[in-house]
């Protein structure tokens, strides 16, 4: 016989091996129906659609930094006053995307220069799209006698108002 | 290729007018503006004026000379259907307010089907938000834009030289309607170009 051919120590070897093995394999059984529900939480959320969610929100919170926007303003010199552009813009972001948006886009005019008709727009960085569309709606609205152009995004207000007093 | 293209303004053709289009171009970075009713190619404050031609009637543009950009304006879907002889004259479908609104599938499968760059005119999408009408269906024209089937270019369609619209206010329109900025830009800057460069003599 074949276990007449191999040595003692060899075969308790391979004895406490199986034994050994089929003991592991029964309590990882008995482990896994018995924390079932927890290991099927766990593939839950892997779940694709999770995943999507947990990086848009990983990515928004990268996202939202203040940026400012460089403008120029084309209209009557006595109408164009900071407290006018930051009305005008709020009121056509305000009519395009809502109260809530409008808070959370955090714009305010944070300079401008009456002489050179040029000013500084700060704005949560995700909210440029929705910004620039407000600056074209708040032209259509006035019929083109208020007109903001957008000339540069910067990160910092002070390299903002260097481009305002620089160009 | 770093200029702006306006590929729609539908003002005035007088002197007067001309001067104060190349100057507001100018100011918001346009270098070329295709006016309706211009005749002939006219560069005013380093600004090109290209004459374009829109029409309702598919045979009409047959009789435009060359050297002009040729658009159909589409108010529904019976006013796509024209042989094919008539579609290698046009350069561009323009959508009109009212087809904006009457979007639907099949509109946008024969849209598909002629392999026409699409017209959309930001002053008229303005003008159906401010009314509170629903844009639902451009949200489904835009799809066929993702997937690559249609090419839609954005023009201002200006009736006065103030009402002209910012490049990067039109690329950011075109990403609040769905599409990502790469795609937006191409839009924007590179169609009208394409566009612009077939006509010119």
């Amino acid at each position: 016989m074949i276990i007449d051919e191999i040595p003692l120590y060899q075969f308790i070897f391979i004895l406490v091996f199986v034994v050994g093995a089929f003991s592991l394999s029964i309590a990882a059984l008995v482990l896994t129906v018995r924390y079932s529900r927890w290991v099927k939480s766990m593939f839950r959320a892997l779940n694709i659609r999770v995943l999507k969610r947990y990086v848009k929100a990983a990515e928004e919170i990268g996202r939202l930094r203040r940026r400012y926007l460089v403008f120029e303003v084309i209209a009557n010199r006595d109408s164009a006053t900071k407290e006018e552009v930051e009305r005008r813009l709020k009121e056509a972001f305000k009519t395009l995307f809502g109260v809530f948006e409008l808070s959370r886009a955090g714009i305010a005019v944070k300079f401008f220069d009456k002489e050179l008709q040029r000013g500084v727009i700060r704005f949560n960085s995700s909210y440029r799209a929705k910004l620039l569309v407000s600056i074209g709606y708040a032209q259509y609205a006035s019929k083109g006698s208020f007109i903001v152009v957008p000339i540069r995004t910067t990160g910092t207000l002070k390299k903002a108002v260097k481009y305002v007093t620089k160009l | 290729m770093s200029a702006y293209i306006d590929i729609g303004y539908f003002g005035g053709v007088e002197d007067g007018d001309l001067k104060e289009l190349a100057y507001f171009a100018s100011k918001l970075m346009i270098r070329a503006v295709a006016v309706e009713g211009l005749r002939g190619f006219r560069e005013l404050n380093n600004v090109l004026l290209v004459p374009r031609v829109t029409s309702s009637d598919a045979a009409s543009l047959l009789k435009v000379p060359s050297g002009v950009i040729r658009s159909l304006i589409v108010k529904s879907r019976e006013d796509l259907k024209f042989s094919s002889r008539l579609k290698r004259v046009m350069h561009v479908v323009t959508l009109s307010k009212q087809a904006l609104l009457r979007l639907d599938r099949t509109t946008i499968d024969k849209l598909i089907m002629l392999k026409l760059p699409v017209e959309l005119r930001v002053n008229d999408i303005l003008q159906l938000i401010s009314a509170g009408r629903h844009l639902t269906r451009l949200t489904r024209l835009m799809r066929a834009v993702r997937l690559g089937k249609l090419e839609v270019l954005i023009s201002s369609g200006a009736s006065s030289p103030k009402l002209l619209l910012h490049p990067l206010v039109a690329i950011s329109l075109l990403e609040e309607l769905g599409l990502d900025e790469l795609l937006a830009i191409k839009m924007v800057k590179h169609l009208p170009y394409r566009i612009l460069m077939s006509v010119r003599p």
